[in-house]
């Protein structure tokens, strides 16, 4: 491979140095890169500079948005969209965005049916003399079973009653072992489920130990839910557990090892942090993983976590880069 | 029946009483990652006119987004601004999205239109660079604020990080706001190029090429600390 034939080192040479430092060399052009490295000492010093300048670059400080201010843009923007949904309507109508042709198509339609339902009604009246009264049974739901939704709702021809649809829950159980397919699925469905906190802790504890350790957690469902608990979950401990239920997973599935980097560069617990560094070491070579670990040894606010991508960013330069 | 994402999420068991009276609108959701099926049925709810669902979906982005803000104007109040733009704008267009791409893609090519329109108007203002404006009208030293364990025993060695800090601060300023936004995206969040591309509504190529630019410009800037080293 002829990178430079001429001499000072140009421009496409340091682009691919570049792409290779972040990653984003083609695969098949790594291998030719990295040979040619060996033998073009003008190209080593080349690299050197750029990862000098990527080291220096990330002294940076980032600044990561305070609860208060994260507060404060959520109460301005709930604001700014309650003005925006009432006034949403009429003058958007009137202003053309929305088509008038469709509502006015709509409105006749309206109009056609409920004329013609008059007009039915009517002779239905003068044919057949309503009954006194007519109910539908049950009256009400009894109250021993609520109701989940009201699906219809149908003012009756005597105009004293009406007719109401509604749907019921019915609450059902199973028992089951944890590597039961369908108990897992049961315990992801109970992780997304916001109106029991504790349903939502056991169901990551009993998922991530299953996961872990039983069989494997093949289901995207399953596998999906406790990716949301690693990144959502209020509960620190918990976030970490759902990672330990996703480790298996972590050479296969590259959402996992998504998930994994997004823990350690935004969760804002250094010991999730420190555990998503400890846990990345099967794919410390992946480019990705290497860019993270050296941006979050530079820039984390907790030294034990800098310390740990640092040495963990060492470890994964002698494997993936003999380059140097 | 339809079946909205956060009934589903507030009762399992209407979950349930839905997928009877819906096979196939569930079935369809089934074959998708749960996440994905989550977030695109909370956009469809939101399409539909449900404020909750709209709520849920910037919940989802919206620290995401402000960190982003926060980080290319360095000013609470632009990044407050972006984020309130950037959202009334996704919350106006939303029901012309078509699931044509990713709502990720579609949202943060809103919020780098507007934050890039942010950015060329600061350009004119030329603030302070070592000093972010806060939400009630004072600033914040920002180098100074950045807790480093590493230098709190070493006042010397603090003031060196401050200044390197501060002239770093300065190269990235001389980007284009483009060159800015890329570098952010890249070096800072991970992004691959292809996704940049994307969110730029640009060739990967394209989004290349401003990253070299980037690199070359601060390359120059930032030379004389690293001793002509880089």
């Amino acid at each position: 491979m002829s990178l430079h034939p001429e001499r000072p080192i140009c421009d496409e040479a340091q682009e691919r140095l570049m792409l290779r430092l972040y990653g984003e060399l083609p695969p098949e052009e790594v291998h030719a890169l990295d040979a040619h490295l060996a033998a073009c000492e003008d190209c080593r010093r080349e690299l050197a500079a750029l990862r000098a300048l990527q080291e220096t670059v990330a002294q940076e400080p980032r600044i990561e948005p305070s609860a208060e201010l994260l507060a404060s843009t959520r109460r301005g923007l709930a604001a700014t969209i309650d003005r925006e949904a009432q006034r949403r309507w009429w003058p958007r109508l009137f202003a053309g965005t929305l088509s008038f042709r469709p509502l006015a198509s709509a409105a006749m339609l309206f109009v056609g049916i409920s004329l013609g339902g008059f007009s039915g009604y009517q002779l239905g009246v003068k044919t057949h003399p309503a009954p006194i009264a007519t109910t539908t049974t049950p009256l009400v739901p009894p109250d021993s079973t609520p109701v989940a939704s009201v699906s219809s709702v149908a003012a009756q021809p005597d105009g004293k009653s009406v007719l109401v649809r509604y749907n019921r829950l019915v609450p059902e159980s199973a028992t089951g072992s944890t590597d039961d397919p369908a108990i897992r699925r049961l315990l992801a469905m109970g992780i997304q489920s916001p109106t029991d906190p504790q349903v939502q802790d056991d169901s990551v504890r009993l998922l991530a130990e299953a996961c872990s350790h039983g069989p494997q957690c093949d289901d995207s469902r399953v596998r999906g839910a406790l990716m949301t608990a690693a990144r959502y979950d209020g509960d620190p401990a918990l976030r970490g557990q759902a990672l330990i239920g996703l480790q298996p997973y972590l050479t296969e599935d590259t959402r996992v090892r998504d998930t994994l980097l997004e823990s350690l560069i935004h969760d804002n617990s250094p010991q999730v942090r420190a555990q998503a560094i400890h846990m990345l070491s099967p794919v410390e070579a992946d480019s990705s993983v290497r860019q993270v670990l050296h941006n979050v040894s530079n820039t984390d606010q907790d030294p034990t976590v800098r310390r740990m991508s640092r040495i963990m960013s060492q470890d994964a330069s002698d494997v993936g880069l003999q380059i140097q | 029946m339809s079946t909205s994402v956060l009934g589903v999420l507030a009762n399992p068991f209407r979950s349930a009483l839905a997928r009877r009276e819906a096979p196939a609108a569930v079935g369809t959701l089934r074959e998708l990652d749960p996440e994905r099926a989550f977030e695109e049925q909370l956009i469809r709810d939101a399409q539909a006119g449900s404020r909750s669902a709209f709520d849920a979906l910037v919940r989802q982005h919206d620290q995401a987004v402000l960190r982003l803000a926060l980080n290319v104007t360095r000013s609470e109040n632009d990044a407050q601004d972006i984020v309130q733009e950037a959202f009334l704008k996704a919350y106006r267009y939303l029901p012309n999205f078509r699931f044509e791409c990713s709502f990720y893609t579609w949202l943060y090519r809103i919020v780098t239109n507007v934050a890039l329109d942010a950015m060329r108007r600061r350009k004119t203002r030329r603030e302070d660079p070592a000093t972010m404006a806060d939400g009630v009208g004072g600033t914040i030293d920002l180098l100074g604020n950045v807790s480093d364990d590493r230098a709190m025993a070493n006042p010397a060695r603090e003031l060196e990080r401050k200044e390197v800090g501060e002239k770093i601060h300065e190269a990235l300023g001389k980007l284009t706001p483009r060159e800015r936004m890329v570098f952010e995206m890249k070096h800072y969040q991970g992004m691959r190029l292809r996704a940049i591309g994307e969110v730029l509504n640009t060739t990967e190529e394209t989004a290349k090429n401003t990253l070299f630019r980037a690199t070359k410009k601060l390359r120059a800037e930032l030379a004389p600390i690293r001793g002509g080293e880089l």
